[in-house]
């Protein structure tokens, strides 16, 4: 049972990051306003967590900058899908060509390395060790041993859940996706919730970014993030908005990736094992499109009426 | 909410010296309006009047240029929509802002959730709900989803909206252009039950039947000015007209014609399509078109009427069934060979399909005659002399009012637009018509010009399938009229042996007459 441990044990650890930007990525759904640019935005997040841990010291402290850094970031973002009028679509392909663009100058001027940064002051964001549960075979591997961001990202799967069922703002959200006009004519502020979906996006993805560099390693690679944002996008497309779906897929992907590594070269080889998650994604989009009432899931930028 | 009685006599909202531009156009100018308690006030005038400006000014969407508005005697300024709904205004759009898959408690609470910190407490939201809902005599679960609702039921929401909101002017924007002539007549009892319980009420029409049954006023707008308010009893339809349009010769009764119908031109035999976007699916549909007949079909809109149209001229596959043309079944063509043996067709949606809405007046003219003139079709030039003389006689012939052939469609009022598509399509001299809401945005004055060379064409033997959403048309042109319910044709009559209420109610199908009789 030692594989199965270790290989639930790692999805898990794939998962984290997956949840998290998909969960961002789901309030820019309700929105309408779907953000591909989820890889770009958490390999900033992965980027500047390293910087500001470098640079504070504190895991937490880096952690909570460079969350509040994604914020204003998304909220720019958001400006510029809303009130400058960019087609949300096109920005996101920009984000994710400047994300990978950018991390890696901002790599090379900063601290004058290629490839990869390591140094031994780059904090670790604290892994949880629960006492009892941890040395049960593979509960222990599935409940215990993980780094706080996973424990967060469980807890923002309910509370995201309940936003959903019980806050007038995700209410607002769903209103300026499908119905700007409705929202607008009804008093609300469209442009404001949309800006805040944005935000709400990259304030996660920064988390799934340092889930990647300060959690599972404590090191920045270029390119990191490798297919993990799309991952979350199809998961995201997949769930057309329903919360336990999405984290359901999440698990589902994290999984899958975690048999692309755990798997034997002897059964296949490594470079055929490493497209599983992705040959789920597309297996699973077309199963959507076709078992979708509405023919597809819709990708589409609210436009106000006159 | 209840007027004081202090203010008796006084406006409840006053409008004075409105004036508004967008760049070159100005859309109001001084216009005066006011709207006493418990009062029903018409707001008529063509399209581009100024109606919707003057509303959205007053919904807080436009800020306008100049002019002062007064709630309860009190000058306000209206910066968003948020403001005037704190003054008491709500407005139900012509075009319902309910979001299609929210419960009918999350609609009408939108925007004024009840609860706190955020949270929607359902519990709350059905109980506020309840009162609204039973003054328009809903009786829905709170839960139900919005988009399953018909329309009728869906305007009824839309008013709960505006009362859950404690508005006491309540704006409605062309509210009948969706309801059958029964639905029509259900909400005038209920708009005059609000009023009679304090409400007042901005009831925004261009169709005067209906502003002469509910109104208690009737102010005129033409050209972004008010022409005159009046007492609805004190005036007639003649002199409203005549303020609308400026002219005292404008026909509203029947069409006259002098046709003989003649020889089967049209023939559908039990066509079929496949659900085509928003409208119902073809069911096994026949009838025929004689030559110098003007055949109506009515209907509810997406009981497949518009599908109707596009399968007869070819652009929707047909899945069952034949269609023929003077005897020459034109099943299996496409667009172009059905053209070239005699089918002409105006389309429903003018600015998509009807005319290159960014082009110039000849191109929109011309775009037949480039295709059927051999001559002209070759790699010359598109627009040579002959071709741009033939532009502006026609310019003439049909009084297409613009500056020139070279001027863009899109800077056209919506009549002319509609006048360079009839144009066009009677140019190449059809055997058979096809006409899909051809006067919809039209005004008065050229719906009357339209409706003269339409009669022509019957009299020289074309023969006319007229598709229209508006009763009143279909009466006033057709000799006969086939009502359209889910794709089948429920109904057939001839138009001298029939009404409207028999109409109506074959419009929402059959089983709804067999219970109401």
């Amino acid at each position: 049972m030692e594989w199965l441990d270790a290989f639930l044990a790692s999805g898990i650890r794939f998962t984290t990051p997956i949840l998290l930007a998909a969960l961002g990525c789901l309030a820019t759904s309700w929105t309408k306003d779907l953000n591909v640019g989820l890889e770009g935005a958490m390999l900033f997040g992965a980027f500047f967590g390293v910087v500001m841990g470098l640079t504070t010291g504190s895991g937490l402290a880096a952690v909570l900058l460079t969350v509040l850094l994604g914020m204003v970031a998304g909220a720019s973002f958001g400006y510029v899908i809303t009130v400058l009028r960019v087609n949300v679509f096109v920005a996101g392909i920009v984000l994710n060509v400047f994300g990978s663009g950018a991390t890696v100058y901002l790599l090379r001027s900063l601290f004058g390395v290629k490839g990869t940064l390591s140094d031994d002051r780059i904090p670790t964001i604290g892994k949880i060790t629960i006492p009892v549960v941890n040395d049960i075979p593979i509960v222990g591997g599935v409940l215990s041993g993980h780094t706080v961001l996973t424990y967060l990202s469980w807890v923002l799967v309910v509370l995201t859940l309940l936003a959903a069922r019980h806050t007038v703002l995700v209410r607002h959200m769903k209103a300026a996706g499908e119905h700007p006009a409705a929202l607008a004519t009804a008093g609300g502020n469209v442009t404001r919730v949309r800006i805040l979906a944005q935000a709400w996006c990259f304030g996660l993805c920064a988390l799934a970014g340092m889930q990647l560099s300060m959690g599972q390693l404590s090191m920045f690679t270029e390119g990191m993030t490798s297919g993990l944002g799309f991952v979350a996008l199809a998961a995201v497309i997949f769930s057309r908005g329903r919360v336990l779906l999405l984290a359901l897929m999440s698990l589902g992907f994290g999984l899958s990736s975690s048999v692309a590594v755990q798997i034997n070269e002897e059964i296949m080889p490594p470079q055929f094992a490493q497209m599983i998650p992705y040959v789920v994604a597309l297996v699973g989009l077309v199963v959507l499109a076709r078992t979708s009432r509405d023919g597809a899931a819709r990708i589409a930028t609210p436009a106000m009426e006159s | 909410m209840s007027e004081p009685l202090t203010n008796a006599g006084r406006p409840l909202l006053k409008l004075a010296g409105i004036t508004k531009t967008f760049g070159p156009i100005t859309a109001n100018e001084d216009v005066t309006f006011d709207l006493e308690p418990g009062e029903i006030h018409a707001l008529v005038g063509e399209n581009g009047a100024g109606k919707t400006t003057l509303m959205r000014v007053l919904y807080g969407m436009y800020q306008p240029d100049a002019g002062t508005i007064h709630v309860d005697g009190e000058q306000v300024e209206f910066r968003k929509p948020s403001d005037s709904i704190r003054y008491g205004i709500g407005m139900v759009h012509q075009h319902f802002m309910l979001v299609p898959t929210f419960t009918v408690a999350e609609n009408i609470t939108l925007g004024a959730e009840p609860g706190r910190a955020g949270l929607f407490d359902r519990k709350a939201a059905d109980e506020a709900i309840r009162k609204p809902m039973s003054r328009l005599g809903v009786d829905l679960a709170p839960n139900t989803i919005t988009g399953t609702l018909n329309v009728a039921t869906q305007q009824k929401i839309e008013i709960t909206k505006v009362l859950y909101r404690g508005a006491r002017i309540i704006i409605l924007d062309e509210p009948t252009a969706v309801l059958t002539p029964q639905e029509t007549d259900e909400l005038f009892v209920l708009l005059r039950k609000l009023a009679d319980d304090g409400s007042s009420i901005i009831f925004i029409s261009h169709k005067l039947r209906e502003v002469f049954a509910v109104a208690d006023r009737i102010t005129v707008l033409r050209d972004g000015r008010t022409v005159s308010t009046s007492a609805t009893a004190a005036t007639d339809p003649k002199q409203v007209v005549a303020a609308m349009t400026g002219r005292g010769d404008v026909n509203l009764g029947r069409v006259h014609r002098d046709a003989a119908v003649a020889d089967v031109v049209l023939r559908a035999e039990g066509i079929s399509t496949a659900k085509h976007r928003h409208d119902a699916a073809l069911d096994g549909v026949s009838f025929t078109v004689r030559s110098g007949e003007i055949v109506g079909i009515a209907g509810v809109e997406g009981n497949g009427q518009s599908v109707l149209a596009e399968a007869l001229i070819g652009t929707v596959p047909l899945t069952a069934g034949t269609v023929n043309l003077g005897g020459r079944e034109i099943t299996g063509l496409g667009v172009a060979d059905r053209r070239t043996l005699g089918l002409s067709y105006v389309p429903e949606d003018r600015h998509l399909e009807g005319i290159p809405i960014n082009g110039s007046v000849l191109e929109g003219l011309s775009a037949g005659r480039l295709r059927s003139r051999r001559s002209w079709r070759s790699w010359g030039r598109a627009f040579p002399k002959a071709m741009r003389a033939w532009g502006s006689e026609l310019i003439e012939r049909y009084s297409i009012k613009t500056p020139g052939y070279d001027a863009r469609c899109s800077t056209l009022s919506g009549g002319n637009q509609q006048k360079i598509v009839i144009a066009r399509e009677l140019e190449e001299n059809p055997s058979c018509l096809i006409l899909a809401q051809p006067t919809r945005g039209v005004d008065l004055g050229a719906i009357d010009f339209l409706y003269g060379r339409i009669a022509e064409a019957t009299a020289r033997g074309c023969a006319v399938l007229l598709i229209s959403a508006d009763l009143d048309e279909i009466l006033r042109l057709s000799d006969r009229v086939l009502v359209m319910y889910r794709g089948r044709v429920a109904a057939e009559a001839r138009t001298s042996e029939t009404s409207r209420e028999q109409l109506g109610m074959h419009m929402m199908g059959a089983k709804v007459t067999e219970t109401a009789a």
